[in-house]
């Protein structure tokens, strides 16, 4: 009877001291992870603005008016008669000079 | 014994008021109560839902969601608020005075300064250090086409508590579906309404509004705005209206009307600009709607293409004569002559051959008098006139088009039942609906009756084929296509009477004749250079047809 009390006054605060470190390092985990996840989290609306940024920006870069201003630069024309060309089933109507 | 009754009694009543009061707090009052108790231990944030994006149908968007802010201030921590107020004022473009009032406010913790402001100029504040100036996200309207399909998109303003709203067009109509749900962050706050940081939170995602794609082909829409405006200049209308329609789904591929405006900057343009005229509109659509009551009689028997009338001079109605438009009188003519010459008098016999009854069941069967079911939130129909307010006079007209009215779209929609075989259509602007989760809902095309037989149809556009190739407006056809149409020259009624001065010249029309990829109704108001469709509407419409054929690679056949 004696030995097990002995036994348990050692072995009490042992797991006791077991419980608390592996309570610190299961919260030092958790909060590892928990700040990995709010980066991702940051990370991803970060990068779904850049996206909505870029989406933005091709859209204004191949808008007509763009385009036209992007052709007329270059050099480009209205064309002024379509020409059709005919192969068996295949035709395709074209515009030219 | 009495008193253990009186006890007893006591005891019941006074259980029964517990329950009765305890069923008023837990039921009755519930939901108020609930709300009162978290609003005294609860902050909540809400996280808006980001506005839906709307797309052509080959891909490309027409309008997007665009991430801005709004500039606020707490002015109990602004250390300056003279250099404060000048300083924001300039970055923000706003009154000094109107900033410095804001800011002078007494006892405000949280006073807003200004929405919609851009990441540049958000940027440009952060970088001044002023302390006490704070962001909060929000969502703007970003038109990478500018003014394009200004009318069919319509805008997003303000509702009466200041959220955002969509108005006219697609944006009014689906609000609801473009608008998502906000989400929100509910907090516990301590006594003085600070959050607590290790309180408890609930967070809501919000969810996002659905992405729409249209039926509308960028590339067409691009060419009829550039050809309406062209046209418009070169005929010198004072308005004008382009609308394009697949018969076989009902789709609207292009809609354009001038004079139009930005949506981005809409509250700089007046209110009258906002409706659009091509679904809110109401016109006399004249000769073009000829070709309408000449299939009714075809499809009931009455005449056919080669029924030969005598169209020898006016026709007396009453105290009314009916002539032709240019009072020239072709003797023993065809029905597609009828057509052809664009002859009133020819279409006072269909009308009679027709029946009154006959004939007005054909215009309510096209769609006429009620609105078309189009996605868009404008629409509105002129009314028909009640059946017993139908005069023989009001027959005969109304068999050319005229004492009757219409919106442009009521007039596209039934033309494309003489294109597509004889079937009406509910007209559809939207396509297809994706979700925030990408399911995708599909708008399929609505069979709304079957107004002609598919033979009775065939002959009508034959009747048509040969309006253009032998009719006045034969010059400006593009070569080699089989096209469909009939001109329309229609009087404006002004006080009762018509002006002659004033038309709305219209051509309505559909390509290739043989199996139709788009009918297209151009119209003119009050052009200058001729007031006849068939030398103003007419070569426009020629002209974007030629480049709609182009562009779909149909080759002359």
């Amino acid at each position: 009877m004696k030995n097990i009390g002995v036994a348990a006054t050692i072995l009490l605060p042992i797991i006791a001291i077991l419980l608390i470190v592996s309570q610190f390092i299961c919260t030092n985990e958790l909060v590892a992870i928990s700040s990995s996840v709010k980066q991702m989290d940051s990370e991803i609306e970060k990068t779904q603005a850049s996206i909505e940024d870029f989406e933005q920006q091709i859209a204004s870069a191949s808008s007509f008016a763009a385009i036209s201003k992007k052709a007329e630069e270059l050099g480009f024309i209205v064309p002024q008669k379509a020409v059709a060309l005919t192969s068996s089933q295949f035709t395709v109507a074209l515009h030219t000079q | 014994m009495s008193r253990i009754w009186v006890i007893f009694s006591f005891f019941l009543l006074f259980f029964a008021a517990i329950i009765v009061r305890l069923f008023y707090w837990h039921i009755w009052e519930s939901s108020k109560l609930r709300d009162a108790a978290a609003g005294q231990h609860l902050i909540r944030f809400s996280i808006p839902a980001k506005r839906g994006n709307i797309y052509s149908s080959d891909g490309y968007p027409l309008v997007l969601s665009k991430e801005v802010s709004l500039v606020y201030a707490n002015p109990r921590e602004i250390e300056n608020m003279y250099e404060a107020s000048g300083r924001l004022a300039t970055l923000l473009n706003v009154d000094s005075a109107s900033i410095s009032a804001l800011l002078s406010l007494p006892d405000r913790v949280w006073v807003p300064l200004k929405h919609k402001v851009e990441k540049e100029t958000v940027d440009a504040i952060k970088e001044t250090g002023i302390k006490g100036i704070g962001f909060e996200k929000e969502s703007k309207r970003y038109y990478p086409e500018g003014s394009m399909s200004a009318h069919l998109l319509g805008f997003v303003g303000a509702d009466e508590n200041g959220f955002d709203k969509g108005y006219f067009g697609i944006e009014g109509w689906y609000n609801r579906e473009l608008s998502g749900k906000d989400g929100f962050l509910a907090a516990e706050k301590d006594a003085h309404g600070t959050p607590i940081l290790i309180g408890e939170t609930l967070r809501v995602e919000p969810e996002n509004g659905r992405t729409l794609t249209l039926y509308v082909d960028r590339t067409i829409q691009g060419i009829v705005e550039k050809k309406l405006s062209q046209g418009i200049e070169k005929y010198g209308a004072k308005e004008g209206a382009i609308v394009v329609m697949d018969p076989k789904t009902g789709g609207i591929i292009s809609m354009a009307s001038y004079p139009s405006y930005d949506p981005s900057i809409y509250t700089e343009f007046e209110k009258s600009l906002y409706k659009n005229p091509v679904v809110a509109g109401s016109y006399e659509p004249g000769s073009t709607f000829k070709s309408l009551i000449m299939a009714a009689g075809i499809n009931e028997g009455v005449i056919k293409p080669d029924t030969i009338i005598d169209e020898s001079g006016q026709v007396q109605i009453g105290e009314y004569s009916i002539k032709t438009w240019n009072d020239q009188y072709h003797g023993k003519i065809s029905m597609t002559d009828v057509l052809k010459y664009s002859s009133n008098v020819g279409m006072v016999f269909v009308e009679r051959a027709l029946g009154e009854d006959k004939l007005l069941k054909a215009i309510k069967d096209y769609g006429f008098g009620k609105p078309t079911g189009v996605d868009l939130e404008d629409e509105s129909s002129p009314s028909l006139r009640k059946d017993s307010e139908w005069y023989e006079i009001d027959y005969a007209t109304a068999s050319f088009g005229q004492g009757i009215a219409s919106t442009p779209l009521q007039l596209v929609r039934a033309v494309s039942a003489i294109a597509n075989g004889g079937q009406l259509l509910e007209p559809h602007v939207v396509k297809s609906i994706t979700d925030d989760k990408g399911k995708v809902y599909k708008t399929t095309p609505k069979k709304i009756r079957t107004v002609l037989s598919e033979k009775a149809a065939k002959q009508v556009t034959e009747m048509m084929v040969a309006a253009v190739d032998y009719g006045e407006a034969k010059w400006a056809k593009p070569k080699g296509y089989r096209i469909a149409g009939k001109t329309g020259t229609a009087q404006i009624p002004v006080a009762g009477h018509y002006d002659a001065k004033k038309t709305i010249a219209s051509f309505v029309g559909f390509a290739p004749a043989d199996n139709p990829k788009f009918v297209m109704l151009v119209m003119l108001v009050e052009p200058q250079s001729s007031q006849w469709g068939s030398e103003t509407a007419a070569p426009l419409f020629f002209s974007v047809a030629k480049d709609i054929l182009l562009y779909l690679g149909i080759p002359p056949s």
